[in-house]
């Protein structure tokens, strides 16, 4: 009975003392999220809202400052991150991550992704759409099938939005000529606009805030589909932020009559997996203490509740988007970092081969 | 239409948005005269707190912070010939000589009156055009851009300088810098020297200070004389000449307004080459071009008038389609979409009311930053007769925190010295030195814009109307240059006197030869790259290659002549060489002041780093009493406390000691 009783008290101790410890090592400082990519951005955007209303949801306030280090496609930050940042639980980093460059290396990363303590990870979908006046015409998303002469303009030719366009293109076995190489999403915008391509892909964010009323309500364009990641039990079903959008999956099932297959899906899957169910990551430097990761795990948690917060984001984002946090996203990241080898072989080759032109 | 104009003023005025205007503007020159800090940081630090304001607030806020940046970055540009903003590089080239000979205030009632009435007229422009311009942003698509390019390059380059060679040799050098870091296509990193630093390519800031404000720098510091030649006594014409100045070329004040205008309506090109394609009018467009670079006034009225007005076209593209013309817009864009504003039609129907509340906006934003300048010009321009030993360490401040907000990277740095070499070099050796920069801003944007057109074109975009056309105006614009040069030496045969422009031949001989190794290792060193990404460097350094070979060549036969008419010795003798060796060692001392100060960055972090710089800088080189000594320090650190970690927050660099 004493000792239960001494057991207890301890526990009690122990937990009165571990909620003030919590409020006692926040209150006061300054806190720093470090953004990968230059101010002005759509992810410094993001993250200058996450820092405004994190405050309150840390114990203790802490005083939330915004940093950027951009440049080398978000690889100077991250490697910031990984090798610089110190691991106090006073930094955390909210980035867009190069999910390429993670599963398949890069000479400019130095970090693994799998070595920062994980917080948080944002989804968001990829909409694709289409010029209505492709030749013959495109009245619905079938008649891409029958397009001539069709131009699918996207970002380098080594990011995702490239990559996951190709794929999608081979897979349906529609015939194209990629031009990759523009410089942002808007540039590529501009150019379905100029009309010297006709096909490309964006983020949600781009396709409700920006497409949508300059070029769909306006009968330019169509969107064609959307590809989101596969749920918890290996299925894909609409993105709730798209409802009314069939996924790639539906369009390649109404025209092949099967179910997609083979290394190219599985190369569609291993990009649009993490990258769509996290498309901007919040991570602490490698190292950090448990107890902080878990607060700011907490506070990410508390914001996507906060319905002030949640309006400011959504009038950035223009939905409102869904957290990944815990072992969800460890499980994620871990799934980029170990991908298959001969997937990895398979992907390096087909790159190479867009990026010559070649696929 | 003028009802609604009318409308849009009311609500401009209106409580509070008049206030966030005013607010806006103060901040607005601030961030244009620090150098480092510009009209992008700014939107970028003001935008979270537009948030919870209302639409013409918000908007009123942002523009009147971004309208005046373009307006007090002369003040720099002028007075210690750092561009506040990147806007104002070519105010530099004639600015900075105004001020050396005395002139700082007209060219500050120059700048200020130019400034504003550009941004008055491109305020105006936009107001009126937004519904006439859609087919002409739509026509200028990638192979339009590539052409573009190519005849800014050839304007800068055949225009400045003793020779095309130089001229198109260095422009072809800065295209070749713009190549280093990931290709364009894959990534595969071009002459990288395997640093992260250089992967994402070489920033623009740190290569710009290097190229022209350190080499200034140098000079103060070695010559030991205030800024200005001339003492205060003998300086005639004031604030109220520069004005009359303005009036007096109204006609190319307007060209370039028009110029800054169009620049801004084409997507992709910015602020950052409009003072350039101002600057390279004025000079082609000048019947007397002898003076340019050594102080005309008309160097400082294209660019100045330019740089404002750019931003009245910026905005039609980001008004009218959603299409924001650069980085800045690309922000204010987004400020758009939070307060439910959808660029698009709905901007000249429904809410033209906003949308002229936007050009009101400007064109007070305008006006009053110029008043207000002129009337602090008197006070700023007391800055260059102030002896050398004091401005140096505060311009050197200025100039290695603005490097530093490139990335706040020790790279910025290193940059930043090794570039300042090389404009030091160029300087001596009669290189010029503004198409370097033009090349190296240009690069990325003509290669992307040529890989885009082949690829999607094939080679048909040649056979394009508006790129046969730009085409033809290059072949004339060389074709003149080319006569002029040759008419030139025609006329002027012998070796050139001693003035700006003119360089020591054997230098530039010495430089040719460099250039030629240069571009040759570029080469070669593209040879193992595949087809798209050696490309563009391939044809550039086939380019330069046949260029500086050619400068070499004249380089020996200059050399020569020179030997004959001195006799055998080439080496200058008696008190000048005395002098000449004086001023190399000194250099290279102050050089070696630069390398330690970045060394011990490293070691101790720049909160220690650059006050003892201007410490030890103030007692050795200026023999101040440690009294002046410790309050200059003090006062270096309380700026570099309040403005860059409690505005900026910045990241320092993780020194050894205190990491």
């Amino acid at each position: 009975m004493k000792v239960v009783s001494w057991a207890l008290a301890a526990a009690a101790i122990a937990l009165g003392l571990a909620q003030p410890a919590a409020a006692q090592f926040y209150e006061g400082k300054t806190v720093t999220v470090l953004v990968n990519y230059p101010p002005g951005g759509p992810t410094d955007i993001e993250g200058r809202i996450v820092a405004r209303h994190l405050p309150k949801h840390v114990p203790g306030e802490p005083t939330v400052i915004v940093k950027n280090q951009g440049g080398g496609g978000g690889m100077i930050g991250t490697n910031y991150l990984g090798e610089v940042a110190k691991p106090d639980g006073l930094t955390v980093g909210f980035f867009t991550w190069n999910v390429l460059a993670g599963a398949l290396g890069d000479p400019g990363l130095r970090v693994k992704y799998t070595d920062f303590g994980f917080v948080a990870g944002v989804a968001n979908p990829v909409v694709f759409y289409i010029r209505k006046d492709t030749p013959p015409g495109v009245n619905k998303p079938a008649d891409i099938m029958k397009t001539s002469g069709l131009k699918a303009l996207s970002l380098d030719a080594q990011n995702t939005n490239t990559i996951q366009q190709t794929l999608a293109l081979d897979l349906l076995g529609i015939k194209y000529n990629a031009v990759p190489g523009y410089k942002g999403l808007k540039g590529v915008e501009t150019a379905i606009l100029q009309g010297e391509g006709q096909m490309a892909n964006s983020s949600l964010p781009g396709w409700r805030a920006s497409i949508q009323p300059t070029m769909e309500k306006r009968g330019l364009v169509i969107p064609l589909w959307h590809l989101t990641a596969a749920g918890p039990d290996g299925t894909i079903k609409r993105s709730p932020s798209v409802p009314e959008l069939q996924t790639f999956e539906e369009f390649y099932e109404q025209v092949h009559g099967k179910k997609p297959s083979g290394m190219k899906y599985e190369g569609l899957r291993m990009i649009v997996d993490p990258f769509t169910s996290m498309f901007r990551t919040a991570f602490m430097p490698p190292k950090s203490p448990k107890e902080s990761v878990g607060i700011m795990r907490a506070a990410f948690t508390g914001l996507w509740k906060d319905e002030a917060f949640l309006k400011d984001y959504e009038k950035a984002v223009k939905n409102r988007p869904n957290l990944v946090v815990g072992e969800e996203g460890e499980k994620i990241i871990a799934g980029v970092v170990n991908v298959k080898p001969e997937l990895a072989a398979f992907m390096r080759k087909y790159m190479a081969d867009v990026a010559a032109g070649k696929n | 239409m003028l009802e609604v104009a009318f409308e849009g003023l009311m609500i401009a005025l209106q409580w509070p948005a008049i206030g966030y205007l005013l607010l806006g503007i103060m901040l607005g020159l601030y961030f244009g005269a620090v150098p480092g800090l510009s009209g992008l940081s700014g939107m970028a630090i003001l935008l979270p707190f537009t948030f919870g304001m209302d639409p013409v607030s918000a908007l009123a806020f942002l523009l009147g912070m971004y309208a005046v940046t373009t307006t007090s970055d002369s003040i720099t540009a002028i007075l210690i010939g750092v561009p506040g903003t990147a806007a104002a590089q070519a105010t530099v080239l004639d600015g900075y000589p105004m001020a050396k000979n005395g002139e700082a205030s007209r060219a500050f009632g120059a700048a200020f009156t130019c400034s504003a009435i550009g941004g008055v007229l491109g305020a105006l422009v936009m107001g009126l055009s937004i519904p006439l311009v859609q087919p002409i942003v739509l026509a200028f698509a990638k192979p339009e851009f590539f052409m573009l390019g190519l005849l800014g390059l050839t304007m800068v380059g055949s225009l400045s300088g003793r020779s095309i060679l130089t001229g198109l040799g260095a422009a072809a050098l800065g295209l070749l810098i713009s190549m280093v870091g990931y290709a364009e296509s894959v990534a595969i990193p071009r002459y990288w020297m395997g640093t992260t630093y250089l992967l994402d390519g070489l920033p623009l800031v740190p290569f710009v200070l290097g190229i022209f404000a350190l080499p200034e720098l140098v000079n103060l510091a070695v010559r030991e004389r205030p800024i200005s030649d001339v003492p205060r006594e003998q300086v005639s014409g004031g604030l109220v000449t520069g004005i009359k100045d303005a009036f007096r070329h109204w006609w190319l004040l307007l060209r370039s307004a028009v110029i800054g205008i169009y620049i801004g309506l084409l997507p992709g090109l910015g602020s950052t080459i409009a003072d350039w394609a101002a600057y390279g009018h004025a000079v082609q467009s000048a019947k007397d071009k002898s003076r340019f670079g050594k102080g005309d006034v008309r160097g400082v009225i294209a660019p100045e008038a330019a740089n404002n007005s750019v931003k009245g076209g910026e905005l039609v593209p980001t008004v009218a389609f959603g299409i924001p013309g650069s980085a800045p817009m690309a922000i204010l864009l987004g400020a758009f979409l939070i307060q439910g504003i959808t660029p698009g039609p709905e901007m000249l129907t429904t809410k033209l009311d906003i949308t002229f509340s936007m050009v009101w906006a400007l064109v007070i934003a305008n006006v009053m930053a110029g008043l207000l300048l002129m009337v602090w010009a008197n006070q700023l321009q007391k800055i260059i007769f102030i002896p050398a030993h004091l401005v140096v360490p505060a311009i050197a401040l200025f100039m290695f925190m603005g490097a530093w907000t490139a990335s706040s990277n020790i790279g910025d740095w290193i940059s930043l010295l090794v570039f300042g070499l090389i404009g030091v070099f160029m300087k001596q050796a009669g290189w010029p030195r503004p198409p370097l920069i033009l090349g190296y801003i240009l690069g990325r944007i003509m290669e992307n814009s040529l890989h885009l057109s082949i690829r999607s074109y094939g080679w048909e975009w040649l056979g394009r109307p508006i790129v046969l056309i730009l085409g033809a105006v290059i072949a004339i614009t060389v074709f003149f240059a080319v006569r002029s040069h040759l008419r030139q030496r025609r006329e002027a045969p012998g070796p050139v006197t001693s003035d700006a422009d003119a360089g020591d031949p054997r230098l530039s001989l010495l430089f040719s030869g460099l250039v030629l190794l240069v571009f040759a290792a570029a080469v070669i060193a593209a040879m193992q790259w595949p087809p798209t990404v050696r490309l563009f460097p391939v044809v550039i350094g086939g380019a330069g290659l046949a260029l500086s070979a050619g400068a070499f060549l004249r380089d020996v036969g200059a050399v020569r002549a020179m030997n004959r008419m001195l006799g055998v010795s080439v080496l200058p003798t008696g008190a000048a060489a005395a002098d000449l060796r004086r001023e190399l060692t000194r250099t290279a001392n102050f050089f070696g002041w630069l390398s330690a100060l970045i060394v011990v960055t490293v070691v101790a972090g720049q909160h220690i780093a650059l006050p003892l710089f201007m410490g030890l800088y103030l007692m050795v080189w200026g023999g101040y009493s440690w009294r002046i000594a410790a309050l200059y320090m003090a006062a270096g650190l309380a700026f570099m406390v309040g403005m860059f970690d409690h505005v900026m927050h910045t990241i320092w660099y993780p020194s050894l000691i205190f990491g």
